[in-house]
């Protein structure tokens, strides 16, 4: 299955995403980055395994600070993509 | 025990606060210093008591909510970032020394508007006069000393208008009065979590409406590479572990506010405190009282030839606790022509009966 993983620096960013997504019924859940997703050093992330054009555009809406997205490809690797 | 010092801290406190607190102890641990359970389920307790907090004082997004220690360090915090714009600053003639002594150590000039106890008219005047050409202003929406309400909103708009950029002192004013941050246009709002909002010691709210900077460096659980304090709020000013159980009391105390509603806090109080007034009026008291709609429920009293640190000790010693001398706010007392003498304060607490508010001042009259 297809998964999204949409970082950002701030745990509470990344819990205002969630929260908002969960709140328009949008299944997120929140996480640690993987350390590849972390360049800075600790980020955190929002999992998402659908509709996930409404979910960016959402985020858009936040106006959330270095949200970024990345694609899980089953070989485990991350792609970063554009919504 | 009869518990009449409500204003320094908030000893009665509903139940489910000190559930929370115990609960956290037991079952959480550090916020964004882990993903697994207890660690996420302290960070999901300290995100929702941001966003009561948010939606209590109306502040845009949750992330402009910083979790201090208590108001001085909010106060800090918010006068060391205006501070470095500009050194000269008008604050009322009621400020608490969690402002005035941080002014003082920053070597910032400070013009003081306003010093006639409950006169808004005077206040607004006094600042209308005094902002013009200054860097910053700062102001308490209630003194903690004599429970003025200040005209914090007017002060607010002639800040605006000035383009001041404005530090509210709402240590006692959170949760009994309804403060809309975001109308109100101000640069930072400072309070304690453990007095109006009843959460415990060890918190402390700060609202940003302007970038803050940081007053303790160190770990922030994000951007862990940079030697740098992260540029985003609420981690840029909140480093090392966070005082989670105070904050899982804390978001207990402002859902039991945000349920009884600050107005209807205030009204008993004030019916208590009102209670207070009629019956030590008939004693030799001398009352400091404002106009209906000028005063929380914080009443300072004096008794002539009786030194109010002495009628407080006796009181204690009867098992009623009430607080004498300066209230660490000479300023206030200084405009109110009682830095000399000091006041004995009462300050009536949501969970106090008026009978005990009765046996209190039975046992003030009998020193008359």
């Amino acid at each position: 299955m297809r998964q999204v993983w949409i970082t950002f620096r701030s745990l509470t960013h990344a819990q205002r995403a969630a929260t908002s997504l969960e709140r328009k019924g949008i299944t997120a859940s929140l996480t640690r980055a993987p350390k590849e997703l972390s360049l800075r050093g600790c980020a955190y992330a929002v999992v998402l395994r659908k509709r996930f054009g409404e979910a960016a555009g959402l985020i858009g809406e936040l106006k959330l600070p270095s949200a970024q997205y990345f694609e899980r490809l089953e070989s485990g690797e991350f792609r970063e993509v554009q919504l | 025990m009869i518990f009449l010092d409500h204003a320094a801290t908030s000893l009665l406190k509903p139940s489910s606060v000190e559930y929370a607190v115990a609960h956290a102890l037991r079952t959480m641990a550090s916020p964004g210093r882990g993903g697994y359970g207890p660690a996420m389920s302290a960070a999901n307790t300290v995100f929702r008591c941001r966003e009561q907090a948010a939606e209590l004082f109306h502040v845009p997004e949750p992330e402009q909510v910083v979790f201090t220690m208590n108001a001085t360090h909010a106060l800090n915090l918010a006068i060391r970032s205006l501070a470095c714009r500009g050194k000269k600053v008008v604050v009322s003639g009621f400020e608490h020394n969690a402002v005035t002594r941080p002014l003082h150590a920053l070597q910032v000039r400070t013009l003081v508007a306003g010093k006639r106890l409950f006169d808004r008219d005077d206040t607004l005047r006094e600042f209308s006069r005094l902002l013009p050409g200054s860097s910053f202003a700062i102001c308490t929406a209630v003194s903690n000393v004599f429970g003025y309400i200040l005209p914090i909103r007017e002060i607010a708009e002639l800040c605006r208008k000035e383009g001041i950029p404005l530090i509210i002192d709402a240590s006692q004013a959170a949760g009994v009065l309804n403060l809309d941050f975001q109308e109100l246009g101000a640069a930072f709002m400072a309070m304690p979590g453990h007095k109006g909002l009843l959460g415990p010691q060890g918190t402390g709210i700060l609202l940003c409406g302007e970038d803050c900077m940081p007053l303790l460096f160190g770990g922030s659980g994000s951007d862990s590479r940079s030697q740098e304090m992260p540029p985003f709020l609420p981690d840029r000013v909140e480093a090392g572990t966070q005082n989670v159980c105070g904050i899982a009391g804390l978001l207990a105390g402002l859902e039991y506010v945000k349920m009884r509603t600050p107005e209807s806090l205030h009204r008993y109080e004030c019916s208590l405190m009102k209670t207070a007034c009629s019956l030590l009026q008939a004693g030799r008291c001398e009352l400091f009282m404002g106009e209906e709609g000028t005063q929380t429920g914080v009443l300072s009293l004096r008794v002539p030839g009786m030194d109010c640190e002495f009628l407080a000790q006796s009181l204690a010693e009867q098992g009623i606790c009430v607080r004498g001398g300066l209230h660490c706010a000479p300023l206030a007392h200084e405009s109110a022509g009682t830095l000399e003498t000091g006041t004995l304060r009462l300050s009536f607490s949501p969970f106090l009966s008026e009978n005990q508010v009765k046996a209190a001042c039975g046992a003030i009259l009998q020193f008359l």
